[in-house]
């Protein structure tokens, strides 16, 4: 994994929190308000590890507060125009964002509504 | 398209017939997202003899009908209102009043009810969606509206647009009206 650079092939990934039950709605479909916020998208990077344990890393660290997961590529992040980077940090060399664009940090609700149409529920 | 859950308490006309017709789904589904049994004692009403699907608010003759859709969105910014900051473990900003506000506003007079989520970033996120893919989504915010319709589900037409001032829930309105035809 390069620690700079995300390829278009490399799966990211989002947890839902208990704080944040509305990022799904009855049916489980994810709500593009997963997407919305003022610091862009927390993502976790999958860093060539399978997916079962990138799901118990997520798990522990949010201490059983996770109340879904959702996947999408970076491919895909940038076909709906959005920005991933890489912001690993001494915590957690995996950490990443995804963007408004290069220049805006907020994801609109254009995009957030193609990568909630886009992403995939994991769990 | 979400499809409201209309509660219609008929004081004049007991039928227990037509509570017999009810199923224990949809009794379970109204139980947990309204509070009927205090509503009725609010209402200084003594039972309630149906409830039945719908997609308008009408009061007929004896009939009080309640939007159950609309008060479990107003429930939710009701909730939202308590929100502390951070109170989505990523520095969500707490809600002002204003901005509450203006959601129950919006929720309270447009002609159906949407899906409605808090974002993180002091807005309110309101989605349509038809069974042809259609999708009108908006952002409230305390300052600006932003309407996004994407016919069909095709991303590559969808049109966004910006409100701001006091037209917006009148610009609300006419774009729900004119997405539902």
């Amino acid at each position: 994994m390069d620690k700079k650079v995300i390829e278009d092939s490399e799966v990211l990934y989002r947890a839902a929190l208990t704080t944040m039950p509305d990022s799904f709605d009855e049916d489980g479909e994810t709500l593009p308000a997963l997407f919305m916020d003022d610091k862009g998208a927390s993502v976790e990077r999958d860093g060539e590890r399978d997916e079962q344990t990138i799901l118990e890393v997520l798990k522990n660290k949010f201490f059983g507060k996770i109340i879904g997961v959702v996947k999408i590529t970076a491919g895909e992040c940038r076909d709906c125009e959005t920005y991933p980077i890489a912001t690993h940090n001494f915590r957690n060399q995996y950490h990443a964002e995804v963007h408004g664009s290069p220049t805006q940090i907020e994801i609109n609700t254009l995009k957030a509504l193609q990568l909630a149409d886009a992403c995939i529920r994991v769990l | 398209m979400s499809k409201n859950v209309n509660v219609v308490i008929d004081t004049k006309r007991p039928n227990v017939f037509k509570v017999a017709r009810l199923t224990t789904l949809l009794v379970a589904t109204v139980a947990t997202i309204m509070p009927v049994n205090t509503y009725a004692q609010e209402s200084n009403i003594e039972q309630i003899h149906y409830i039945r699907y719908s997609n308008e608010n009408c009061i007929k003759g004896n009939e009080i009908v309640v939007d159950a859709m609309q008060q479990k969105n107003l429930r939710k910014i009701d909730l939202m209102a308590e929100f502390d900051e951070n109170w989505n473990g990523n520095g969500g900003r707490a809600f002002t009043a204003e901005a509450i506000s203006r959601f129950r506003e919006v929720i309270k007079n447009v002609p159906t009810q949407p899906k409605i989520a808090p974002t993180g970033r002091n807005s309110l996120y309101m989605e349509y969606r038809k069974t042809d893919g259609s999708i009108l989504a908006f952002e409230v915010t305390v300052t600006r509206v932003e309407m996004v319709n994407v016919p069909q589900g095709q991303y590559n037409k969808a049109t966004v647009k910006q409100f701001e001032g006091d037209s917006y829930l009148e610009n609300i309105i006419n774009g729900v009206v004119e997405f539902n035809g």
